[in-house]
């Protein structure tokens, strides 16, 4: 059976079929054209491309005009000044390029011989800055959607060979081009053969986005912490290669994955690199203090108020049971609403146009908040925590992340509400224990445990950069160390070196 | 594992009955802050509680109530019977006692504290000259919550005045301490408004004796190392005066044993700040700085004598120097000391300097 078959891709005798097969399933689309450049019966060429994938103007200046003459396919492909032009007879081969903009062209209109021309649209928006990872300072550049162009804007940055892009496709109906870049001498091969041959492995038939792919080869998909990045900043890509990291990138998604990663990079924003580094310790350690107060500031609040009376300081105890002294719900049911009601401003806000989300904001968080205050149904104090939690939940940089931490206090919340401050510690001991045993392409997320000195030069704190000289060892890089050239003979001699 | 996890929530759920654990929600509740326990005469004692009511948006009122009984929980369960909230004693910042039912001994009422898990160590403890109910009536602090005026009033002059720092911690600490013996402050009704008026010394729980205010900051020089800027002011023989504030004293206590019996000498090392000085010459002359300290030195040892020989007439121990014998004498017999102590030889050695005098010299 194998034999027959491979005779019927190679044999003269069944091309027909063959080229039937294909012609068949695009004449039914109506954006499918197929049509004789010649009015003269029997002369060449006969071209079919998608109308709605092709550059019009690509076609009309570079493709027609060659047309005119008598030539062979092998002839046309030496003038036409287009670069991708592929010979074929493979009806498999012919049926994808034709999906992804390329035009075929035939002497015949039932060759099995086909000239492949690329005269894809490649028209994207343009390379944009990064919205949700915002900087103040540092580089402006985002992803977008478009593969090549993003392989472009990292090539730029590390302009060496060392810099692999390994390309396939993935699902059976998208044929999503993803590409799995990494610089060769740093990465791990072992990181890099799991990351293709989990890749790989994927069946599902549509792949959207890069996140897709992200949440189909972690490690635990159950999480509901983020094991990769996704990442829409250039720099940050460009970061993590050297540093021997992997990376994902899907055609059609802007924002690319970054692989394997430890829970404290969670804090970490490009922009820490742009600032002195006793300045960026102290945002970096603010960020990671955030998101304890987001996730625990309202679950104590609900264990106090409801069981630990004791606790409660007796220059508070004024403020904290008068402004409830009105409320008639329990703490548990004062937060939950109160939570609850943020949530849905967010969300509301997101889903809303940017001009009547802003509004909505200003609903949402003065009038209700307000209203909600004055009419008894919550207190002041919890009104404070609660947007401060939300605040906090927003300092880190990565947006995944923070949806992380804005969930994980609902549980919490539920537990206080149950067992008090106990509810709370167990929570948080249940938490660690599940962030010990995650693993991120098989290395240890959590970056305390085993302790290591390149967490300490830049992952907790970050370290003067003379003093940032490993790369970090979670990724076993191949190259240990983060400068070229020995102490005894620096390669660059520079007088003014810091 | 996701299955193990969801087993180990829902036997949490199950061991605990399905329900909730008793609340406490704070608006619920009424927060006791202060108690008072007074003598009654059908012996029985009559308790006192105090505890806001907190309002929005109102100025917060206090509720004083008292009743008679046998035990503190039981006037507790008496009082509840006439609040609309239930009275919970977690928030417990002051205990005060009448003098005379300190007479007989506060163990009883002290253990209550002690025994309530919810009742923290830093509940300030003082001897009430007079009785407490009336205390903690008073007109003048109808509108001030009063436990918390004493507690603070009391607090800060443990940290930057003269009383030394007591409170329920330390109070147990001397009352279990082998070879020392509790101490309070003492607090008085003078004209209607509330003052300190001197230190009660206890045997185990029981009331013995007191010092005037004058003589507290002494004792608390002799009892611990303090940095409280707390004032001493010395009346030389010659009439001169000098007001002295502490910058730092350290009272070194050496212990030697002979024959069996110990000898205790005191190194009271002092280093000080002249804050007033008055010649009786009524003339402006400068400070010399030798000759006063060498008087003003002789003048504290004398007053550590005065101190020390009536808490030893008085059979009490507040300065833990039983405590400080057995550290260092291994067959130490409790009532063999009881019959050394009131002869017991203490000599002090006062060492004061006088490092700063001012912008004046």
């Amino acid at each position: 059976m194998k034999l027959k078959k491979g005779g019927n891709n190679s044999g003269s005798g069944t091309n027909n079929k063959n080229k039937q097969k294909w012609d068949e399933n695009f004449s039914s689309s109506n954006d499918f054209v197929h049509y004789h450049t010649s009015t003269t019966e029997g002369d060449p060429f006969w071209i079919s491309y998608f109308r709605t994938l092709i550059s019009s103007d690509i076609l009309h200046k570079d493709v027609l005009p060659y047309l005119q003459k008598q030539l062979t396919l092998k002839e046309l492909k030496s003038i036409i000044p287009i670069q991708e032009m592929i010979l074929s007879r493979d009806s498999d081969e012919i049926i994808q390029n034709i999906m992804s903009g390329y035009m075929a062209i035939q002497i015949h209109p039932h060759d099995d011989n086909c000239l492949l021309v690329n005269i894809a649209n490649s028209k994207f928006r343009d390379v944009g800055m990064p919205t949700m990872e915002a900087s103040a300072i540092g580089p402006q550049v985002g992803f977008i959607e478009e593969l090549d162009t993003n392989i472009n804007l990292i090539r730029k940055r590390l302009p060496i060979s060392e810099l692999i892009v390994k390309e396939m496709s993935v699902g059976k109906l998208s044929k999503t081009r993803a590409a799995v870049l990494y610089v060769k001498g740093i990465a791990d091969q072992e990181n890099i053969n799991t990351v293709i041959q989990r890749i790989k492995d994927i069946q599902y038939d549509h792949i959207q986005d890069s996140s897709y792919i992200s949440s189909m080869i972690e490690d635990n998909s159950n999480s509901l912490f983020p094991q990769s990045i996704a990442t829409e900043r250039v720099d940050r890509v460009a970061t993590g290669l050297s540093e021997g990291k992997i990376i994902i990138a899907a055609d059609g998604s802007p924002n690319l994955i970054i692989l394997p990663i430890t829970f404290m990079e969670a804090f970490i924003a490009m922009e820490d690199y742009s600032y002195s580094w006793i300045i960026s310790n102290f945002f970096r350690i603010l960020r990671f203090f955030a998101v304890w107060i987001s996730s625990f500031v309202t679950p104590m609040y609900v264990a106090i108020m409801t069981y630990h009376y004791e606790l409660i300081p007796e220059r508070l105890l004024e403020p904290l049971v008068g402004s409830r002294a009105t409320v008639p719900f329990p703490p548990f049911l004062e937060a939950l609403f109160l939570e609850l009601m943020i949530e849905m401003v967010k969300e509301a806000g997101i889903r809303l146009p940017l001009k009547i989300g802003q509004s909505l904001g200003v609903v949402g968080g003065i009038v209700i908040g307000q209203a909600v205050v004055e009419a008894g149904l919550t207190s002041n104090v919890l009104l404070i925590f609660v947007g401060l939690g939300t605040l906090a939940s927003y300092t880190s940089p990565l947006y995944k992340f923070s949806n992380t931490i804005r969930f994980i206090k609902f549980p919490v919340i539920f537990l206080a509400a149950w067992l008090g401050l106990i509810g709370v510690y167990l929570y948080f001991i249940f938490t660690m224990i599940h962030l010990l045993r995650l693993t991120s392409l098989g290395r240890p997320y959590i970056s305390f445990y085993p302790i290591r000195k390149t967490s300490v030069q830049d992952l907790w704190v970050r370290l003067p950069f003379s003093m940032q000289k490993y790369n970090p060892k979670n990724l076993r890089p191949e190259k240990k160390k983060k400068f070229t050239g020995t102490k005894k003979n620096p390669e660059p001699v520079n007088d003014f070196y810091e | 594992m996701v299955e193990r996890g969801a087993i180990s929530v829902i036997l949490i759920f199950l061991l605990t009955g399905c329900a909730l654990l008793p609340t406490t929600i704070v608006n619920e509740i009424g927060l006791i802050q202060g108690v008072g326990y007074d003598l009654a005469d059908e012996g029985g004692i009559i308790e006192t509680l105090v505890y806001p009511i907190i309002k929005k948006e109102q100025s917060t009122t206090t509720e004083v109530k008292s009743a008679f009984g046998q035990s503190s929980k039981e006037i507790r369960t008496k009082i509840n019977n006439e609040s609309q909230i239930r009275l919970v004693s977690g928030q417990l910042r002051l205990a005060l006692y009448g003098k005379t039912l300190a007479e007989k001994g506060i163990n009883d009422f002290v253990d209550t504290l002690n025994r309530d898990p919810s009742i923290g160590s830093i509940v300030q403890m003082a001897i009430v000259d007079g009785e407490s109910k009336e205390l903690l009536n008073l007109n003048k602090y109808k509108d001030e919550n009063i436990s918390i005026y004493i507690q603070e009033m009391l607090d800060q002059n443990m940290e930057f005045g003269q009383l030394p720092k007591t409170n329920l911690q330390t109070f147990l600490f001397q009352l279990f301490q082998i070879g020392q013996d509790p101490y309070l402050p003492i607090i008085k009704n003078v004209n209607g408004s509330i003052r300190i008026s001197g230190m009660a010394f206890f045997n185990y729980d029981q009331y013995m004796t007191s010092i005037p205010t004058e003589d507290i900051y002494m004792f608390k020089t002799l009892l611990e190392k303090n940095k409280s800027n707390g004032l001493q002011a010395f009346m030389l023989e010659n009439g001169d005066k000098v007001v002295l504030e502490t910058l730092y004293s350290n009272p070194e206590y050496k212990v030697k044993i002979v024959q069996g019996k110990p000898e205790f000498t005191i190194n009271l090392k002092m280093k000080t700040k002249l804050q007033e000085f008055a010649s009786s010459k009524k003339k402006r002359q400068s400070f010399n700085k030798k000759k006063y300290q060498k008087e003003v030195e002789q003048q504290l040892e004398e007053e550590a004598v005065k101190i020390i020989t009536q808490l030893k007439e008085q059979q009490v121990d507040p300065l833990g120097l039983g405590a400080k014998y057995k550290e260092h004498y291994r067959s130490f017999d409790k009532k063999e000391w009881e019959t050394y102590y009131p002869d017991v030889k203490v000599s002090i050695k006062a060492n004061v300097e006088i490092e700063q005098t001012g912008t004046i010299d």
